[in-house]
């Protein structure tokens, strides 16, 4: 018989932002912060991230 | 630390979930208020597990609206939505969801680059915890 344990932490926690200027304008700026357990998905994020920022 | 991108969930907020377990009317009450601040930089400060309060809040939270939506399985994310107007030039480098208007405890931290505002413009924010 094996025993398992659900784990059900927090596995991700991201912030997403809209600017909306007075003139009615909307800016998607995307995901603006982000958090993963799994450090390599935060590295994917950043470079991702810095990809945009250049390209 | 000096300044860094990065959003969490806080200790404080840990136990914000785990408190809303308890009873029918749980007297915890939901983390949907959406703050942002301009202080985070100056104050070179990183979001992280330990945070109470913004560095310099501006204007004032907003009651998100609040829903379960999916990431990997079905309702695995908490998501609140919100929209804040800038009353004054505002260069906004934090945000947080509090569980009160005013005052309250912390659930979710975050720093991130200037956006800046201009008097008018608003700023919609979605914050999502996903629990997977």
């Amino acid at each position: 018989m094996s025993i398992h344990t659900a784990t059900t932490g927090v596995s991700q926690v991201s912030v997403e932002a809209k600017v909306i200027r007075a003139d009615g304008t909307v800016e998607d700026l995307g995901v603006i912060a982000y958090w993963h357990r799994n450090p390599i998905k935060r590295l994917l994020w950043r470079i991702r991230r810095l990809l945009a920022r250049t390209s | 630390m000096p300044f860094g991108t990065n959003t969490c969930v806080t200790t404080i907020g840990k136990a914000i979930a785990a408190k809303r377990h308890i009873g029918a009317t749980p007297a915890q009450a939901e983390p949907n208020y959406i703050g942002i601040g301009t202080g985070a930089t100056t104050a070179a400060r990183t979001a992280a597990v330990g945070d109470t309060a913004l560095s310099t809040a501006a204007e004032s939270r907003v009651a998100g609206t609040s829903s379960n939506v999916t990431t990997t399985t079905t309702n695995d994310t908490y998501q609140t939505v919100g929209t804040i107007t800038a009353s004054a030039i505002r260069a906004v480098d934090e945000a947080g969801t509090f569980d009160a208007v005013t005052a309250g405890q912390m659930d979710i931290s975050a720093t991130f680059p200037v956006v800046n505002l201009a008097s008018g413009d608003s700023l919609q924010l979605t914050m999502k915890k996903v629990f997977a």
